[in-house]
């Protein structure tokens, strides 16, 4: 069987591109590759890609509102007709970012309301019985300790609450979102965009494996088998063992 | 020139003006007279604009050359040692970790937000232009008190984050702390660490083969006259390497950098504020990126940076090392400005641009990738056997200096040292101010001043009997800017994007150095599967003991050395090497000079013993104001391995932050004899509390250092270790403070701890280590211990704060609060 195929973008000042995509193709066996220009896109007819991420980063150095330029390039178009197509995408940070300026998530990223830049490991819980692509449709509550690193991480919701669901909430709520909220998904669920950086908290030997989380329940619902012995395999015995105790 | 001859009277006149003019471009009436002697003619404008700027103390150490030519600089694992743009030292079979450290201190204080971010943007580029992409940020900052330093340490901090936030490099660490004597004169000195393949090193040269040029041409071009066809072909030779710029365009921010921050402070500083740069990390991100693709496609044959003295710099650095001449024809160079002046382009220290040399077959290759990457580009000269720096401007030849009278035969001052006795007597004690009352605050309220000395004022007062006033006074100890957590600082630092922290700042781990996984790129790809896991890291620390180095410059400077290189034991690594920013006041003072010469020599006695060479560095002078300089401050960091991610040491029994942990018992472990490695008297419990340090400062005892380098290495073999935190800034008590304070636990000291003298208790120096681990309880290792000439102390529990009666447990939540919060008033 040929392996799914995933994309990471890569914007000019995008940083997060190298990360996320060892992130993928360390935990899951998938065909990944990055696109940043136009023959990358001609090289992937539609039904060829299954999972698209906007990385972090800065691109075009944010220097009209973080993700404005992103969002109005070449790039985009094709994000948007494979999202219509029912690709996964996901949006981290500045792929977050990106998203809600390019129009394919509802709402905006406002200035935190400490107006600075923070990096620090927050608490989010996930939301129950909400499903998307890239979380499952909890029971119960579950909650994730995972890095933020921005300067515009303040989610400003839209007045119409049927235009998105939200899948994660910050327990504290420093940057200031609207209802806390940290992470959203379209009403279909395959497109989530999130400022936490589930990428950077998936290997124990950094301290911090919650981000596997999302890697798990993208595995599970797309049918990506996991690499044996990588952390998500072994957060996946983990997990078992816990919840056959 | 005029046609008419001259008088006598005319020619005075004429020479008076051109020396104003020399000594506006900040040489001095004898290098200027060196100057015209070495050209045997009158300089042009730009002549002497390029000349000072090479010859000021930023470009060409004239003060410290002297003294640097001493240091231990080789060792088998050195793969570059200074001279280039960074130091490089074999960190894994086949790969190799450059790095330095760089100060911004001039910048800073007139402009904090801009001459931060730069200093970071600068030191960057040392580091990628010689093929190695950026792995890991420290900074190293000092402060002073008041109003404005408060500003200051807002917007540099600022400055510091957005930058390498932007450019996507993680600030792990470094050191922050705060003398009354840097008030006028802040440090921002900025450390970066990039990883090479050691097969891709690249260095700044023009072409592969050195040339034996001296086809000196200066004859025929000068007095300057129109270019013709046939002087063009001479001067751009056909065939040659082509001089290539690329990153953003030329303007006039800068202009002068390099002279100003080789000058002291005076009232006139503010007007210097438009010649501070100004960064733009958007432009730094490409740059990085279309450099290390450039080099991996080996587009290139040599390259180097724009940084102090912009393109005059690296253009004659680059000749110099080649051996061969470069002519620039400035009006090729991209500018963001109409009508710069020709010295204007040569002096413009405009950030994030590069200059190459490319074989003519390849530059439209290098020009292409560079419009790929939205990086502007342009060829805009020629190599040639000249063996001078020549420009031409407007079509007229504006510079043609020979190369050797701007590297070689810049020149080298041996500025009179103070006696080291006169000057240790001097130095004996000394004293600070009363503290500021506004803005940055630095020191204890008078009342718990006076308290807390009445309990340290006797050497022979235990810590039993000290404690209960120690106690109380907790919150204001620890709410003490040098003390208190700086959490309100490095949040604004990513530190973990890249994927590979291990421990930094704002990570779950945490460690006595910065820990920085190496990158899956590095390695093989058979490795690939179990790299997570096993992958060798980079342990990094960085800083300086400037009151130590103040008392006695000798032993104060290895002193502060060695507390380094034990950071980097301490994660579990072994020092490799280590980068140096020497910042001091002005070496026409003989004090300073003293200061300088010895600090060295204290450096370079823990590079040649420990075996940690200095392979790159930088020196800062002038940092004072009036006539007082700062506190000497030679900064330090160290760049080690640890062998496998599963070798990584802690610095908190629990390894993670914010945890209360359940019982930890701390040991200390040091040397038997610490009580004359180590001295109350010149502790930052002392100087807070009296005012005043005194010395001696113990002479470092390398043999003990060794027997607990090793031990630690066993023990953390054997997987004995838990944790490791060196004593540091407030000796063992002030560290295990911390340790509670970050854990928000207390601590429940030991009997034998409580039988301690107070002020052995807060000593600093030699000072040893504080381990904990289940094993180090057992008679087995105190013995090899001793066997070392080390002991182990207990000397607390680490305790959770609810298993106290209310009344304590008070008290030490408050502490941990003070220490939490203390500093973030100044980042509203």
């Amino acid at each position: 069987m040929t392996r799914q195929k995933a994309a990471v973008l890569q914007f000019p000042g995008t940083n997060c591109d190298q990360d996320t995509l060892r992130w993928l193709a360390r935990n899951l066996d998938l065909d990944v590759s990055f696109v940043r220009n136009q023959e990358d896109i001609e090289k992937r007819p539609p039904g060829h890609t299954a999972v698209i991420i906007l990385p972090g980063g800065f691109s075009f150095g944010d220097y009209l509102r973080a993700g404005a330029l992103a969002a109005r390039s070449p790039l985009m178009d094709w994000v948007r007709r494979e999202a219509a197509a029912g690709v996964a995408v996901l949006g981290i940070c500045n792929g977050f970012q990106i998203l809600c300026e390019s129009g394919l998530l509802p709402g905006a990223l406002a200035p935190n309301v400490i107006r600075q830049h923070v990096h620090e490991f927050v608490t989010i819980h996930a939301e129950i019985s909400v499903a998307s692509r890239w979380t499952p449709k909890l029971t119960s509550g579950q909650l994730l300790t995972l890095p933020i690193s921005c300067g515009m991480g303040n989610f400003v919701a839209p007045r119409k609450a049927d235009s998105f669901q939200t899948l994660f909430r910050y327990t504290l709520n420093i940057l200031g979102s609207s209802e806390s909220i940290a992470g959203i998904s379209n009403p279909e669920g395959n497109i989530v965009g999130m400022m936490p950086h589930p990428e950077r908290a998936s290997d124990p030997t950094l301290g911090a494996s919650d981000g596997l989380f999302m890697l798990d329940a993208l595995a599970t619902q797309l049918g990506i088998p996991v690499r044996a012995d990588s952390p998500l395999d072994h957060w996946r015995k983990t997990k078992h063992a816990h919840n056959t105790h | 020139m005029s046609s008419s001859p001259q008088t006598p009277a005319e020619v005075g006149k004429e020479e008076k003006k051109q020396l104003e003019l020399a000594q506006g471009f900040g040489l001095s009436a004898d290098e200027f007279k060196r100057l015209r002697e070495l050209l045997g003619r009158s300089p042009s404008l730009e002549e002497i604009a390029v000349t000072g700027a090479l010859w000021s103390e930023h470009c060409s150490y004239k003060s410290s050359r002297v003294h640097l030519s001493r240091f231990h600089t080789q060792e088998p694992w050195v793969l570059q040692g200074p001279g280039e743009n960074a130091g490089i030292v074999e960190i894994a079979e086949g790969v190799g970790l450059a790095f330095k450290m760089e100060s911004h201190n001039h910048p800073s204080y007139i402009e904090p937000y801009q001459g931060a971010a730069t200093g970071v943007g600068g030191i960057l580029r040392d580091v990628f232009c010689m093929g190695a992409r950026p792995i890991a940020n420290l900074n190293c900052l000092r402060y002073g008190e008041g109003d404005y330093n408060a500003h200051l340490l807002k917007h540099t901090v600022r400055g510091i984050g957005d930058y390498g936030n932007s450019v996507g490099v993680p600030t792990v660490g470094g050191q922050t702390r705060f003398h009354h004597g840097y008030s006028k004169n802040i440090l921002v000195n900025a450390f970066t660490a990039g990883l090479v393949k050691s097969d891709a090193i690249f260095r700044g040269k023009l072409q592969n083969d050195s040339t034996q040029p001296r086809q000196q041409v200066a004859s025929r071009l000068l007095p300057a006259q129109p270019m013709t066809a046939e002087k063009r072909s001479e001067l751009f030779p056909s065939g040659a390497n082509l001089l290539l710029y690329f990153g953003s365009a030329t303007g006039r921010d800068g202009v002068h950098g390099a002279t100003m921050s080789s000058d002291t402070f005076d009232d006139a500083s503010a007007a210097l504020k438009p010649t501070v740069q100004v960064g733009d990390p958007f432009a730094e991100k490409k740059l990085l990126e279309v450099t290390l693709e450039l080099l991996e496609k080996k587009l290139v044959v040599g390259l180097q940076d724009m940084g102090a003295a912009g393109l005059t710099s690296s253009g004659v650095e680059m000749a110099g090392r080649s051996g061969c001449g470069v002519v620039i024809d400035l009006n090729l160079i991209p500018a963001r400005t109409a009508r710069l002046k020709a010295f204007e382009y040569l002096l413009s220290e405009s950030q994030e641009r590069m200059l190459c040399a490319v074989t003519p077959e390849k530059a439209p290759a290098v020009i292409e990738l560079c419009r790929q990457h939205q990086v502007a580009a342009a060829v805009i000269g020629s190599v040639n056997d000249t063996g001078e720096f020549i420009c031409l401007h407007n079509d007229e030849v504006v510079c043609v200096l020979p190369v050797g009278i701007l590297t070689d035969n810049a020149p080298k001052y041996t500025w009179p040292l103070q006696d080291r006795d006169a000057y240790l007597r001097e130095h004996a004690r000394i004293e600070r101010p009363l503290p500021a009352d506004s803005g940055l605050k630095i020191g204890l309220p008078e009342e718990t001043r006076k308290s807390l000395a009445g309990v340290l004022e006797s050497a022979t007062t235990s810590f039993a009997q000290a404690w209960p006033v120690l106690q109380k006074h907790l919150p204001e100890l620890m709410s003490l800017p040098v003390h208190a957590s700086k959490d309100p600082l490095t949040r604004h630092y990513c530190s973990t994007v890249q994927g590979n922290t291990i421990a930094g700042c704002q990570t779950p781990r945490s460690s006595a150095a910065a820990l920085v996984r190496l990158d899956e790129a590095f390695v093989p790809e058979s490795a690939h599967d179990t790299f997570a896991r096993n992958a060798p890291v980079v342990a990094l620390a960085a800083g300086c003991q400037e009151r130590w180095i103040e008392i006695d410059p000798l032993h104060g400077a290895a002193q502060s050395t060695l507390l380094l290189s034990r950071r980097i034991v301490a994660s579990g690594g072994r020092p490799l090497a280590m980068t140096d920013c020497l910042n001091f006041g002005s070496p026409r003072q003989p004090a300073v000079m003293r200061q300088i010469s010895d600090a060295i020599d204290g450096i370079n006695s823990v590079a040649k013993t420990m075996r940690i060479p200095i392979v790159s560095g930088n020196v800062s002078l002038n940092n004072q104001t009036g006539t007082t300089p700062i506190p000497p401050t030679p900064m330090v960091g160290i760049a080690g391995v640890v062998d496998s991610c599963q070798r990584v040491v802690g610095d908190l029994p629990s390894l993670t932050k914010n945890n209360s942990t359940s019982q930890h018992r701390l040991y200390w472990l040091c040397a038997k004899n610490t009580d004359s490695l180590t001295n109350f008297a010149m502790s930052e419990m002392a100087w807070n509390v009296f005012h005043k340090n005194n010395g001696p400062v113990p002479q470092a005892d390398f043999a003990s250092e060794m027997q607990m380098n090793e031990f630690l290495a066993e023990l953390n073999q054997q997987q004995h270790l838990n944790s490791c935190a060196v004593a540091g800034c407030g000796g063992v008590l002030m560290t295990l403070l911390t340790m509670a304070a970050r854990t928000q636990s207390a601590l429940a000291f030991t009997k034998e701890c409580l039988a301690l003298h107070v002020q052995t208790l807060f000593a600093e120096g030699q000072a040893g280590v504080i381990v904990s681990g289940p094993a180090l309880a057992d008679q087995r290792i105190a013995g090899q211990a001793d066997a070392r000439g080390l002991r182990l102390v207990p000397l607390a529990d680490l305790i959770s704060c609810d298993s106290l009666a209310p009344t304590e447990s008070q008290v030490w939540k408050a502490a941990s609060a003070q220490y939490s919060d203390s500093l973030k008033s100044f980042f509203r």
